[in-house]
């Protein structure tokens, strides 16, 4: 909502400075969205001198202007009449391009055949309120080329006010002044009484009748004669423009300044177009139809409220008239009619019409049916009995239909609450003198009176707020918060997490924050998970419609961006939320995920021959998972989830349960063309599975003080037998090698001892494959460490260990020694 | 015998003089003092002669010995010397980079999300996770903004086909934490992904992040928020931060406040506060006439932006390196 600071004065009661003003907004509250300050903003207006004028078609409406915006220079500008201009007039300009306070953009226009290479602005138009005849006139032809804020002092301020939805009583200049001259100790200066003048009965009678009176509250409405209707006077045009209405005719603008004024929204129908002299608030019925102001047409399916007359409905009620019965040049007799609905009921037809109007917004927001009559009605009728104006006459008496009249509420307070809530001592007398600024009364016990424009309070806390306001947040001092210890800690997931974040920065991988809400063939590639997608009804776009059930497709998307800005080694993870719902319950399960392809070494200067193949990107798992103290992880071969390649995919479990995958990723299976032009890796991990396998505290194993043995095997073993079952048979065929061991003597033991090595590490140093082999096997070579806690073996001893394990390995599998 | 043994000593000092290394050196130490050294050679004559001339010829010998031996230790000592000091050919340049696979980086999401809860910990809130895929009741209803308000409208939500909403806002975990852990005394925080049907633009994104904390107990007040938001701007932008606080409107808090921060030279807004409504805490299961607690919410995007001076909010979630390596 604009408000213009100027107009804004016309209701305060003192003058003040313009930046105390401003700062008066803030401090109480309404949130100021954008300031134009008009001398600056309107810099860029010229005074340009009308050099020739002539008619541009015959409908009198047009003029083609020649004005000189600087010396020597000409531009041709298309003006309606909408104010009358003369040749040798010095006329604000501004020029194609010129941008207006209120964000409109002067573009050049045709007209006619005619190029407007700008425009001739009236001041409503720059924001500003009118001085006199609504158009800044220069005769001085000194003035010519200069900026209009330099030759006409300007001290207006046009403010983009966003009143939030509690408060529609600031939808009006008049709320908005109540609050601004609570802060600057000032009053506010109503422009009218607010006392209802009896008007003696007269000619007509109106009959009102609200069928349901819990969705219209009061309906009031009266009859004017004698109404001339025509252009609105420049003070009153160029305030509606300020506000960005556009003067329609006097009647109309009456209106709409008066609900700009009150916030209250009024209407104004031919009363020569109504029929039967009687106004119904009903229920819009089925078969019924309405052409709106807008010229659209609603049908009664929604059976939205309507204003009937005794035969049709006339108004959609509270959001916008009928086109029949709207005023126009040629009605001589008006009904004006005020209303207060019911807000659920506005915005429920609202929503449902698609239809939103300045006068909706206020309705669904809450209006005040008691100055909806002394205020707004009342002012409206002075207006419209103004000679200036239309010079109506009233014809009626004022019909008002209010079943149940909305009494303030009242609130017994009790400061020692305030001063808890608020945490300083707050006392009977401040909370009197915050609240009766805001024109709320109190008895000498502290029970305060409501007015009823303010809808929003509905608590006591809501006028403890206004206290604090009113006495300024920044004036109640913060203290050390006393209370009861409460335990700091994230929770045991969240410390996985971190602790993720930093294993995998550590080893060179960049974090990344990607769109859970994705394409849905992103979203259900590489998804190893039983469940259903979960998708949004009303998507924004065709690229956020389904929850993701995997991390990697989006991580695939990063790859795929940077590769197009030249990377060509990548390490990325995110760790974050997935989704699937089985049925009918949401599963919302964090995962790890990560892609990693490239060189293994990528740093800047010295060039590693090595990529990241599936063995590295599962050493980068393995460390990760020892990193969180997970043990006893299992690698198998399965079938692939969708968007990796089956050859090289892993499952990894633990123990029967799956806790993520590893693999290649396919791109060709997810359509994507290959810009990273290496091998990439995906691999993911579920966090809530982790959380329950990880080993609790470590427990120290004591340190042996006797050496290690360590041993090479070398195998050749079948083509088809995995590195895992072969270890497996290893360490079974080591148990049973120990079993059977004979130490030999040792110096310094006299007694009998017996030896238990143990099996320390097996890993595969080297594979081959090749013609030496043969074509249906393998070679490999296992190192194994072992020892025994208490004696240092001999190599004697090693060696009757490892006969025994190649022997086992040969009858079990058909391995030999090479 | 002695100008031999003169000679001897004099091709010996000279050969230490002139050797380059520590190795020459040895090699010239063995040539005299090894075992089958010169001096070796000398000493092997002592047994073909008398005891007297024994004991004379030991004299000279040991003097020969002291000479060459005094030389060497010398020689060492500089030749030690310069091979441990002084450019040198073969010496490393130390200034090129050192040989290391690129560093990683964290988010500057994450990595702020990490520091406003690190610093809330200290404070005694605890943090837990909440669904991102919610109902309506906890996202708006149990926060006193009932269907038909008009403050739904600052919310413009995604629904699920299933009729879930996705919480527009972290707000949404304050009654489920009130339920969760039972009667006050609690503090108690959440943070993660929300989402608005927004349109993209460089401050707007439909997915973005939040971070709301609540606090209940007998008597926490208005002053307590002012003071916890103090330690955590303080610990955030620096000891001598300046917050300003200004009435804002939240349905879920009165008195409500915006808070904003002095930030080179001009306010920006970070985050919203208030007292928590009596309404909100009764859907929580609290006894709001027993209980009082304030509740805010900030922005994890803007708070990131502001202290790492990104314009654009569409880069934090396009994820190129050349942005991710800056933080």
């Amino acid at each position: 909502m604009y408000i213009n600071t100027g107009w804004l004065r016309d209701y305060l009661s003192a003058d003040c400075k313009e930046s105390e003003l401003l700062d008066a907004f803030m401090t109480v509250g309404l949130e100021v969205e954008e300031e134009h300050d008009l001398s600056r903003a309107l810099e860029p207006i010229r005074i340009g001198f009308i050099r020739e004028k002539k008619a541009l078609g015959d409908t009198g409406k047009l003029y083609e202007c020649q004005i000189e915006i600087q010396k020597g220079k000409l531009i041709t500008v298309v003006c309606a009449s909408e104010h009358p201009v003369e040749i040798g007039w010095g006329i604000p300009v501004a020029t194609a391009g010129t941008k207006l306070p209120s964000g409109a953009l002067i573009a050049e226009g045709n007209f006619k055949g005619v190029r407007s290479e700008g425009m001739i602005c009236l001041d409503g138009e720059m924001g500003l309120i009118a001085r006199s005849s609504g158009l800044q006139i220069f005769k001085d032809e000194a003035t010519l080329g200069e900026s209009l804020s330099a030759v006409s002092p300007i001290q207006e301020t046009l403010v983009d006010v966003s009143v939030l939805p509690n408060r529609p009583d600031c939808l009006g200049m008049i709320g908005v002044a109540r609050e601004v001259a609570a802060v600057l100790d000032m009053e506010l200066k109503y422009p009218s009484s607010r006392e209802m003048n009896a008007s003696a009965q007269q000619g007509e009678t109106v009959a009102v009748e609200i069928d349901d009176a819990s969705l219209c509250t009061r309906y009031a409405c009266q009859v004017f004669d004698g109404v001339q209707v025509r252009s609105s006077p420049h003070w009153l045009k160029s305030r509606l423009q300020t506000a960005g209405l556009r003067p329609i005719n006097n009647v109309v603008d009456i209106t709409n300044f008066v609900m700009l004024e009150w916030g209250q929204p009024l209407h104004a129908f031919d009363f020569d177009a109504l029929k039967g002299n009687r106004i119904e608030v009903r229920r819009m019925s089925a078969a019924e139809k309405l052409k709106l102001l807008d010229e659209s047409e609603v049908d009664g399916a929604h059976q939205p409220l309507v204003i009937a007359d005794a035969e049709n409905p006339i108004a959609l009620a509270g959001i916008m008239g009928g086109w029949n019965s709207q005023t126009t040049g040629d009605s001589k007799r008006i009904l004006l009619e005020a209303a207060c609905f019911d807000p659920v009921c506005i915005r429920t037809s609202s929503r449902k019409l698609r239809i939103s109007t300045d006068s909706s917004y206020r309705f669904e927001r809450g209006t005040d049916p008691n100055d909806m009559l002394s205020g707004a009605f009342n002012r409206a009728s002075e207006l419209l009995q103004d000679a200036e104006l239309s010079g109506a006459k009233p014809a009626s008496g004022v019909t008002d239909c209010y079943p149940h009249v909305r009494q303030r509420t009242t609130f017994a307070l009790d400061s020692r609450r305030f001063s808890k809530l608020l945490g300083t001592e707050i006392s009977d007398r401040q909370i009197e003198e915050c609240l009766s600024k805001l024109e709320m009364t109190h008895d000498d016990s502290l029970t305060i009176s409501v007015p009823t424009w303010r809808v929003d309070v509905n608590n006591e806390v809501v006028l403890a707020e206004d206290v604090a306001r009113l006495l300024r947040y920044d004036s109640i001092d913060m203290k050390p918060m006393v209370a009861t210890t409460t335990k700091g800690r994230v929770s045991e997931t969240d410390g996985l997490r971190t602790k993720v974040g930093s294993f995998l920065t550590s080893n060179g991988f960049l974090e990344c924050r990607t769109p859970p809400l994705t394409t849905e063939k992103i979203a259900m590639s590489f998804s190893q998970w039983q469940g259903e997608s979960i998708q949004v009804q009303n998507p924004i776009s065709k690229e956020m419609t389904t929850l993701r059930q995997s991390l990697v497709g989006s991580l695939v998307e990063v790859v795929e961006r940077n590769a197009r800005r030249g990377a060509s080694s990548f390490r990325f993870f995110e760790v974050d939320r997935t989704f699937r719902s089985n049925d009918g319950e949401i599963d919302e399960r964090w995962m790890i995920g990560g892609v990693v392809g490239g060189a293994v070494n990528d740093s800047a200067w010295i060039a590693s021959e090595k990529e990241i193949d599936f063995l590295r990107a599962k050493g980068l798992v393995q460390n990760l998972l020892a990193h969180l103290s997970v043990e006893g992880i299992t690698y198998e071969s399965d079938s692939a989830a969708k968007g990796y390649r089956g050859e090289e995919y892993a499952v990894i479990k633990h123990g029967s349960q799956r806790i993520g995958a590893l693999g290649r990723i396919d791109l060709n299976a997810l359509g994507i063309k290959d810009r990273a032009r290496v091998p990439l890796y995906g691999m993911e991990l579920d966090i809530s599975t982790l959380m329950t396998v990880k080993s609790p505290a470590k427990i120290f194993a004591g340190l042996a003080r006797t050496q290690v043995v360590a041993r090479d095997i070398s195998i050749v073993v079948p083509i088809g037998l995995r590195y895992a079952e072969i270890a497996k048979s290893l360490e079974n065929a080591f148990e049973a090698a120990v079993s059977n061991l004979d130490a030999e003597a040792r110096k310094e033991t006299d007694s009998s001892f017996s030896l238990q090595p143990k099996l320390e590490s097996v890993i595969c140093i080297d594979t081959f494959v090749g013609e030496s082999v043969g074509a249906d096997a393998k070679s490999l070579t296992i190192r194994m460490l072992f020892r025994d806690e208490t004696h240092t073996l001999t190599s004697g001893e090693a060696q009757q260990l490892m006969d025994y394990v190649v022997s086992q390995l040969h009858s079990e599998h058909g391995v030999v020694q090479r | 015998m002695s100008d031999q043994n003169d000679e001897l000593v004099e091709d010996a000092l000279k050969s230490i003089a002139a050797a380059q290394t520590l190795s020459e050196l040895d090699e010239v130490r063995v040539h005299y003092l090894g075992k089958k050294g010169k001096i070796k050679a000398l000493q092997s004559q002592l047994k073909s002669l008398s005891p007297e001339e024994k004991k004379e010829f030991g004299k000279v010998l040991n003097g020969i010995k002291q000479s060459i031996q005094g030389a060497l230790g010398e020689k060492k000592a500089a030749l030690e010397e310069s091979e441990n000091s002084g450019p040198d050919l073969e010496a490393i340049d130390v200034t090129l980079p050192g040989v290391s696979a690129l560093p990683g980086h964290r988010h500057p999401l994450t990595a702020t999300m990490e520091e406003v809860k690190a610093i809330l910990v200290g404070l005694g809130f605890r943090y837990d996770d909440y669904p991102e895929v919610e109902s309506e009741y906890y996202n708006f209803d149990a926060l006193n903004t009932p269907d038909w308000h008009p403050a739904r409208d600052m919310h413009d939500s995604f629904y699920t086909t299933v009729g879930n909403v996705l919480r527009t806002h972290t707000s949404a975990f304050q009654t489920r934490a009130m339920k969760n852990f039972g009667p006050p005394p609690l503090r108690a925080m959440t943070s993660g992904r929300c989402y608005r049907r927004d349109e993209i633009d460089a401050s707007h994104f439909p997915i973005f992040h939040q971070l709301d904390v609540i606090a209940i107990d007998q008597n926490i007040s208005f002053a307590d928020l002012k003071w916890v938001l103090y330690q955590l701007a303080s610990a955030l932008f620096g000891e001598d931060v300046q917050l300003r606080f200004r009435p804002s409107y939240f349905p879920f808090t009165t008195p409500s406040a915006e808070v904003d921060v002095m930030f080179n030279g001009k306010w920006l807004e970070i985050l919203g506060a208030g007292m928590i409504r009596p309404e909100v805490l009764q859907a929580g299961g609290v006894d709001s006439e027993k209980w009082q607690g304030f509740a805010f919410g900030l922005g994890l995007d803007r708070m990131a932006m502001i202290r790492h001076g990104i314009t654009d909010i569409r880069l934090m979630y396009e994820n190129e390196e050349a942005f991710l390596r800056q933080f």
